[in-house]
């Protein structure tokens, strides 16, 4: 179980209709401090400044896909062990395992509902061994 | 706050509905795309019109979903998975891609007028 409390997400996700719902919902009803990238390429600029507690990553992306960007942030000077949860509609068991053999500590699987997130990401964080 | 908050619940409504006319543009994008795919009824080795067609299809899957429209986002991953025997990399040989993908558009954009 996790004793630090989740303040800030780095979200990446290029599609903005779904960014903006989403950083709604967690700065809403999570009341977490949400940083919104459209692309993996961002989110690396982005990391450093922001310190997030955890990573909300979309999978498919154009560029830099969700993978692909974790790897790259891994590379990171403290984002090496930021916990990342890929959101995907691609959730069958091989495909979660994948995610988490790539460092995932979890997988949200889209669609979502917006006035679920919070809660779903507040559980992930709660099952993270510290 | 909790999850029913009804200041947030309404600010999400207000989203719904300001993504509600990005339905038909998303589609109206897809069928663009389409016909970048196509010429005369096939690939035409343009892989990555491919791609950007796949995409456009997961995209609106993943949003029309969330946003409360799941009609639209079952046609939209239909197609989206209708389109994968084609993506490069891929080693299946499937026959005319027009005969799968023409319906699962028509079925979209049925999805689509009907959530309009």
């Amino acid at each position: 179980m996790t004793e630090t409390a989740l303040r800030r997400i780095l979200f990446v996700e290029d599609d903005l209709d779904i960014q903006k719902v989403a950083k709604l919902a967690l700065e809403a009803l999570g009341g977490f401090s949400v940083l919104a990238c459209a692309s993996g390429f961002e989110a690396l600029d982005a990391v450093g400044g922001f310190a997030p507690d955890l990573i909300l990553l979309d999978v498919m992306m154009p560029g830099m896909d969700g993978p692909a960007t974790l790897e790259a942030l891994r590379q990171l000077p403290g984002a090496e062990n930021i916990p990342a949860v890929f959101m995907t509609a691609r959730v069958q068991a091989h495909e979660i395992a994948g995610y988490r053999a790539l460092g995932a500590v979890d997988v949200i699987p889209k669609p979502f509902d917006p006035m679920r997130l919070s809660e779903t990401v507040r559980g992930i964080w709660d099952t993270l061994p510290r | 706050m909790t999850d029913f908050d009804p200041e947030t619940r309404r600010q999400i409504e207000e989203l719904r509905e300001l993504f509600r006319p990005h339905l038909a543009e998303r589609l109206r994008e897809i069928e663009a795309a389409w016909e970048s795919v196509r010429p005369g009824g096939n690939l035409g080795g343009d892989p990555d019109s491919l791609r950007r067609l796949h995409r456009l299809a997961h995209s609106l899957s993943g949003a029309a979903g969330t946003f409360g429209y799941p009609e639209v986002g079952t046609a939209a991953r239909a197609l989206e998975r209708g389109l994968e025997p084609w993506l490069p990399g891929k080693a299946a040989e499937p026959p005319e891609i027009t005969g799968v993908v023409v319906p699962l558009l028509a079925l979209l954009a049925q999805a689509t007028a009907a959530a309009a």
